[in-house]
């Protein structure tokens, strides 16, 4: 029984960064001043996260306004579009516009993640997977949206080759959101292949704000280390089905809700997945990014996170 | 203070030239934070992000929720003395008071449900249902007590759950059940698809929706000039009885929209529904984040634009 911890996703901001955003964002404030904020709650982000003895460390992207922005700004083909939902929360992202061919002309993620932060060893970046982030899309220029997806993945496989990263996850709600086509699936593999054919740390899929279930067995067969999976909606009995060889991520932590779950509960959670499954090895986690909840209330959950770690390697 | 805003959102909307008016909520903090303050059973637990820099202060219900006091009362008894022109009154409804909250009452109360989703659905109909019960019926009757004869019921999350949608029908027809009085819906920002075939059982006169926020700014009348109008189709080949109130005026750009572009995106629409007896010229949303000057320009060119529909049917 081996058991990790890890975020997966991004931090809420405080509300003294969301004030700083407002008041920046209306002239009030120059970007100075903003990036001390962001820097300095970046550190508590770092912090909270080694006290409680997570395996790798996300730096929080709080400078991220969605997880899509900093590829719909800077890839070659695209540019930023209107609001639209995302998934099934009162949360709304910039669409990504597919203007021309996707291309990786520039570092994608320069400044924006604070690596001097993080310890080397311990750094985890996240990022969409091209499938979740060609679906989001709004395609005005492919027409097969495989080539769509093939392109995507090539420039996200060409900045991740270069991050400093030891273990890098790939968002993929839109595997799981609802039931997609087999064909679809096997477009999302492939491209997650051209991903980790040039990426040799750690790798991971993060499902969530649906069942997992809508992406099994194929999901089994992705090239990654770790398949992350938002036990909020993903029953129990579902994971019971299926053989697994690769580290399960739980995400067993509400993110968009503020009821706490205990430290033994989250212990129990896991050991009933260690029980009742073929499951060797844990990433414990939340069901997304803590994004969702208040800053003080993702930080309880997190701590509760790091004391049922500590209970577990107890075992 | 507040009176005189209230008088200063009627006038406007009145000078503009609209038929139907109400206050532009001046006397409210905004849409959910300011009825929750008026009930029992939520707590507010802190800010979080809607998009960007935009953020709300979100609650979490812990106990059943009741009503402190109807909360629009004032609002409406001034506007009715004050008011030129027929009136409404918008009110948050059950749906969205219930979505956009954290739930740490109604899901402990169902764990003993397997499906996590199933669970998540069974709480939220149980929460939804109390505010009906509790909270939106109450202010419903005490407003139609008083005099109001039009009521708006605001559910920007309608569609935010797909496997929800019935729910906030559900919620929405056991408020105005019996009760006399013209409603409507106002659904904005989302994916309307998601409303079929749920809607065809809502019991409203009409529903507003956001279209202009979708649809370019050129004069026509075609499916490619009009593209923010395409929903529509839908509420024709579902045979919807509503009237329907698509956007003509996009609310978040200082674009001021032409009286012509308004008669074009009226025209349009009426054509898609095949009755021009259906539609409703309206904007996408409320004008909070615009100057009162672009607002008041705004709404110019909405009556002017609708009057200009108007004299093609003549």
């Amino acid at each position: 029984m081996k058991v990790s911890g890890h975020l997966v996703g991004p931090q809420p901001r405080s509300e003294e960064l969301m004030k700083v955003y407002r008041e920046y964002a209306k002239g009030k404030l120059a970007k100075q001043a903003l990036d001390e904020v962001i820097r300095k709650e970046t550190e508590e982000n770092v912090k909270i996260q080694m006290e409680n003895d997570f395996t790798v460390i996300i730096d929080g992207m709080l400078n991220w306004h969605d997880l899509l922005r900093p590829f719909a700004e800077r890839l070659s083909g695209v540019e930023v579009g209107g609001l639209a939902r995302w998934f099934d929360n009162n949360v709304f992202y910039k669409q990504p516009v597919i203007v021309g061919k996707v291309e990786r002309t520039r570092p994608l993620l320069e400044n924006m993640i604070f690596y001097d932060l993080v310890p080397p060893r311990k750094l985890k970046v996240i990022v969409p997977d091209p499938y979740t982030f060609s679906k989001l899309s709004v395609n005005k220029s492919y027409r097969r949206f495989e080539d769509l997806v093939y392109d995507v993945a090539e420039a996200m496989a060409e900045e991740i080759r270069v991050l400093p990263a030891v273990h890098v996850q790939l968002t993929a709600p839109s595997l799981v959101y609802e039931k997609l086509p087999k064909d679809e699936i096997e477009l999302a593999m492939n491209a997650v292949e051209i991903v980790r054919r040039k990426y040799v740390g750690t790798l991971s899929i993060h499902t969530c704000f649906g069942s997992v279930v809508n992406a099994m067995p194929e999901l089994l067969d992705f090239p990654v280390d770790i398949i992350g999976v938002d036990m909020t909606v993903t029953s129990f009995k579902d994971l019971k089905d299926y053989d697994f060889t690769k580290i399960l991520g739980i995400g067993c932590v509400d993110a968009r809700n503020t009821v706490i779950e205990t430290p033994d509960e989250i212990v129990s959670t896991v050991m009933r997945v260690f029980s009742e499954t073929s499951v060797k090895q844990v990433y414990v986690s939340p069901s997304a990014g803590l994004e969702f909840l208040p800053n003080n209330v993702a930080n309880i959950k997190i701590r509760n996170i790091g004391f049922a770690l500590k209970l577990l390697r107890e075992v | 203070m507040e009176d005189w805003a209230s008088l200063y959102g009627i006038r406007f909307h009145e000078s503009a030239g609209l038929d139907i008016v109400y206050d532009g909520e001046q006397r409210r903090v905004e849409m959910y934070e300011y009825p929750l303050m008026h009930v029992r059973g939520f707590r507010f637990v802190g800010y979080v992000k809607v998009w960007d820099f935009e953020i709300f202060k979100k609650a979490a219900v812990f106990d059943r929720p009741s009503l402190i006091k109807p909360y629009h009362i004032e609002e409406f008894e001034f506007a009715k003395k004050k008011a030129r022109r027929e009136l409404k009154i918008p009110i948050t409804g059950p749906y969205t008071l219930a979505d956009w909250s954290f739930d740490e009452y109604y899901v402990k109360r169902k764990l003993d449900v397997d499906d996590p989703i199933e669970r998540r659905r069974m709480s939220k109909r149980d929460m939804v249902l109390d505010l009906v019960k509790e909270v939106i019926r109450p202010n419903l009757e005490a407003l139609i007590r008083v005099g109001a004869k039009r009521i708006q019921i605001d559910e920007p999350a309608a569609t935010t759950k797909p496997n929800e949608v019935d729910i906030f029908v559900e919620g929405f027809n056991e408020a105005v059940k019996g009760l006399d009085c013209i409603f409507s819906v106002h659904i904005c920002y989302s994916d309307y698809r998601l409303l079929f075939p749920y809607i065809l059982d809502l019991k409203a006169e009409h529903i507003s929706i956001e279209c202009a926020n979708r649809d370019t700014k050129m004069l026509g009348r075609d499916e490619s000039s009009r593209p923010g109008y395409s929903v529509l189709k839908l509420f024709r080949e579902y045979g919807t009885k509503m009237k329907v109130a698509p956007g003509v005026i996009d609310v978040h750009t200082d674009f001021i929209e032409s009286p012509e572009l308004v008669r074009d995106r009226l025209l349009y629409a009426a054509k898609l529904l095949d009755d021009p007896s259906k539609i409703i010229a309206s904007n996408d949303c409320g004008l909070r984040t615009r100057t009162w000057e672009v607002a008041y320009e705004k709404e110019k060119a909405l009556v002017a634009g609708a009057e200009l529909a108007r004299k093609e049917f003549e």
